[in-house]
């Protein structure tokens, strides 16, 4: 099976919406579910649906090993070890559980990218000194301003891998190795908007990032957990953010035991039939090689930016190339001080899904395009085309609106 | 009346008076004792599982006059593969008797059976092998001694993931013990040793004490890790067992597995048929002379080859070749089958592999994982693909190196993997478990 004929597997775009078939592009934001997914959390309710890690009986021990052998499987994809996986509900809980565990002081200092989610920079400027590397004059990462930081010796260093507004994809490996060099900076990567590709998979063992966090539910997984690998002698110093049943070995009147990672940081009855469809979205994603993946993503990132590039009322932000980029265009449409109507006609009079708003990266979207954007994300079941009708679209509106 | 064929239907008898699954049984069956008059009549009765015994236990499965706590019984339980587990019980001297019957076939094993030798043994092997949880931060030596003496040594359920310390206390517990056996998953131990040579250490000893290789496939990587480590002065054997039955058969000197025929009635039975000399069949063990638990025609999901052939050793014992587990058989695109006994014969003792991991994980689609080492070449590697493409017949092989490969959630390592095999459309043919 290949990437062209996958949108049969999402039961969503067989759809009709007041009888017109659903555009989706809006992927950045969460992927649409293939059916073996849909089918992997349906079939663990019907016919299973008990807890995990806490009974002897046989479906409670039977939750538990399909529970845990998603965990291995996402420890494979990784080139991680099994108790370097640690389930959470998304990138967002990861990212907060490393920046609250690692017990920085306000005073340390914890280099940062203007180009971030919400989630990689407010749980770090609250636990820490967070200082932010600019972009440059093409809308790309100024690598200068990153390395001039790293003399600030920062304690930390937050990359995102691939930027959920300008697509960007940073040099993760080159500037891990800068941190290292520099100042052993212990690195977190937010790869939320990268894992989702093949061709961008995160092999932790060939590059040596301390932390990876990212989200089920953007790489064809449910929503509602994620994952948060972690070095095993990082996740051995990491405070747990969670306290409660399923964390501890033992507990009596005067203290408790917690147990080992990955356990210890996953407090409470986790996310089970969701898990059970992460596992099934890896091997989904598994299917496709990374080359496809690559070409792929390539024609579609040429097809955003061609569109945004030749119409005078589009601004597109960040880089303007094919290179190094995810299928991202976040647009201005000048002389529009509401994107609103936008957005609400191309869903109801062309099917046509897309977002707008700040992408919880007001910074970026603020410094970048001066307020809100249009913004369309593609993903594998999209084509060409539909980015090339999307502009159509955006053409006959932006002309009934009367802002061209 | 032979006397093999009495012992086997005074065993049917036994159960069939003792015991309330067996007896219902044989009614659901449509069979009452009489129809079992003659050997051929054994087939009649249809293969007992591990499914009737989960089921059955204790109540009815247990037989009548003992319980739980009757003198000798011990009591095993078994994660099993794939979570398909199974709590079981054997008279202790059962249990001896055919360890017994079974290491006899291997003189280099006799120091083991020393008049007044008090057996210090130590056992390397998944958490839910050994009956305590020996990966718990908190255990000590003596929270990990089993009653027969048996220290089980502590190790994590995902083998790769144990950590440092825990090797290091394993390897210390090893020298402390100074045990006459050591009874280890071959996988488990060949990390071990290779976690030893990593920290910089030696064996405790590389004579006067032995190793039996049991819980899985005994890999010839993690055979030649052994070996080279513990040279040929340590007496070294693989061990055909089951948790609910004990020992079944052994390694001999000439490096071929004998069966034990003493305590059990076997049959190999393929297609509903007794198998021909060399053909793949799955085993049926009934036990003779088992008063707590007796297994009719017991399908155990494991398949062998029967050799026609005598040992060159002497001993009279059949020979077979355990070919592995039905669910962990690759089934080919034209049906038929690649047995992990004959993926690892494939692969053999390459010295550039520690561990590997077959995985088919869909019709026609393979996956070979292998950890390496420094006499590693592409050339090797190359090799071994294109025999492994064309021993599986497609060119659907992923390969590649890693550093990580899982161990079953029970915590035992598998070598070959399939989820084809699990289906249960693709097992009933060629077995009954």
């Amino acid at each position: 099976m290949g990437l062209e004929n996958c949108q049969a597997d999402f039961p969503v775009l067989e759809r009709l919406i007041d009888g017109q078939r659903v555009t989706y592009l809006d992927s950045a934001a969460t992927s649409l579910k293939p059916r073996s997914v849909i089918d992997a959390m349906s079939n663990f309710y019907s016919q299973n649906g008990v807890n995990i890690h806490r009974g002897k009986y046989y479906l409670s021990e039977e939750a538990s090993d399909s529970y845990e052998r998603v965990r291995y499987s996402i420890a494979q994809y990784l080139g991680a070890y099994g108790n370097e996986i640690v389930f959470t509900k998304g990138t967002t809980e990861s990212l907060n559980l490393v920046a609250y565990g690692l017990g920085l002081q306000q005073d340390d200092i914890v280099v940062g990218f203007l180009d971030s989610h919400h989630a990689q920079l407010l749980p770090w400027r609250r636990a820490a000194n967070l200082k932010l590397v600019n972009l440059n004059s093409d809308g790309g990462i100024d690598l200068d301003h990153y390395h001039e930081l790293l003399k600030l010796k920062p304690k930390v260093v937050v990359l995102t891998h691939c930027s959920n507004v300008s697509g960007n994809i940073a040099p993760i490996e080159e500037m891990t190795i800068a941190a290292k060099e520099a100042c052993d900076a212990i690195v977190v990567v937010d790869a939320a908007q990268s894992m989702p590709h093949p061709h961008l998979r995160i092999d932790v063992s060939k590059i040596d990032v301390d932390f990876v966090a990212f989200s089920a539910h953007k790489m064809l997984g449910p929503t509602g957990v994620g994952c948060l690998y972690g070095k095993s002698s990082r996740l051995n110093e990491l405070r747990p953010l969670m306290l409660g049943g399923g964390m501890v070995d033992w507990v009596d009147t005067e203290g408790s035991q917690e147990r080992k990672i990955p356990h210890r940081f996953e407090a409470g009855t986790p996310a089970i039939a969701s898990t059970l469809g992460f596992g099934e979205a890896i091997n989904y994603l598994k299917r496709f090689g990374e080359k496809k993946s690559l070409e792929h993503t390539e024609e579609l990132t040429e097809a955003i930016i061609k569109g945004a590039m030749e119409r005078d009322y589009i601004q597109l932000l960040g880089t303007k190339s094919t290179e190094n980029r995810c299928a991202i265009g976040s647009l201005r449409i000048k002389n529009c001080d509401d994107l609103s109507d936008i957005a609400r006609s191309l869903s109801d009079s062309y099917g046509i899904m897309c977002r707008t708003g700040h992408m919880c990266a007001q910074p970026i979207v603020d410094e970048q395009m001066g307020d809100e954007v249009l913004r369309i994300s593609a993903y594998i079941y999209n084509t060409t085309e539909e980015i090339e009708r999307f502009y159509q679209s955006l053409d006959e509106l932006v002309s009934f609106l009367g802002l061209v | 009346m032979d006397a093999v064929y009495k012992k086997i239907k005074n065993e049917i008898a036994y159960a069939h008076s003792k015991t309330g699954f067996f007896r219902k049984h044989l009614e659901q069956a449509g069979l009452t004792l009489n129809d079992i008059s003659e050997p051929s009549d054994l087939l009649k009765i249809p293969p007992t599982v591990k499914r009737n015994y989960r089921q059955g236990f204790p109540a009815a499965v247990i037989a009548s006059g003992y319980n739980l706590k009757s003198p000798y019984v011990m009591r095993f339980q078994s994660s099993g593969t794939e979570g398909d587990r199974l709590v079981s019980v054997v008279l202790s001297y059962d249990l001896a008797r055919r360890q017994a019957s079974c290491i006899s076939v291997n003189p280099t094993f006799s120091s083991l059976w020393r008049p007044g030798l008090k057996l210090r043994t130590c056992r390397f092997a998944a958490p839910n092998c050994s009956d305590v949880e020996c990966a718990n931060p908190n255990s000590t030596m003596e929270s990990r001694m089993l009653a027969d003496g048996t220290l089980v040594l502590p190790v994590y359920h995902d083998l790769l993931t144990t950590p440092e310390h825990m090797v290091n206390r394993a390897l210390d517990e090893i020298e402390e013990y100074d045990p006459h056996l050591l009874f280890v998953d071959p996988t488990h131990f060949a990390f071990l040793i290779r976690a030893m040579k990593k920290a910089g250490r030696v064996p405790h000893k590389t004579d006067g004490f032995c190793i039996i290789s049991a819980y899985t496939l005994c890999t010839q990587v993690a055979r030649r890790q052994i070996k080279e480590c513990f040279g040929d002065k340590v007496a070294f054997a693989d061990m055909l067992g089951m948790s609910e039955l004990g020992y079944i058969g052994f390694e001999c000197l000439a490096g071929q597995q004998h069966i034990n025929v003493k305590d059990y009635h076997i049959e190999f039975i393929r297609d509903g048929r007794p198998a021909k000399p060399g053909e793949l069949a799955e085993m049926l063990i009934t036990t003779i002379g088992d008063r707590l638990s007796p297994h009719i025609r017991y399908a155990t999901g494991d398949l062998y080859r029967l050799s026609a052939e005598k040992c060159s050793c002497g001993d009279p014992a059949p020979v077979v070749r355990h070919e592995g587990r039905v669910k962990n058989v690759l089934w080919l695109h034209d049906g038929t089958l690649v047995t992990p006994k004959e993926l690892d014969e494939l692969i053999g003792p390459a010295a550039w592999i520690d561990m590997y991991q077959m995985n088919q994980t869909d019709d026609d689609q393979f996956t070979f994982q292998y950890m390496g080492n420094e006499a590693w070449t592409q050339q090797l590697e190359n090799e071994l693909l294109e025999k492994l493409k064309e021993t599986l017949k497609t060119k659907n092989i992923n390969c590649s190196t890693t550093n990580y490969l899982p161990a079953d959630r029970g915590g035992k390592f598998m070598s070959c993997v399939s989820s084809v095999a699990m289906r249960a459309d693709k097992r009933s043919l060629i077995s009954w478990v």
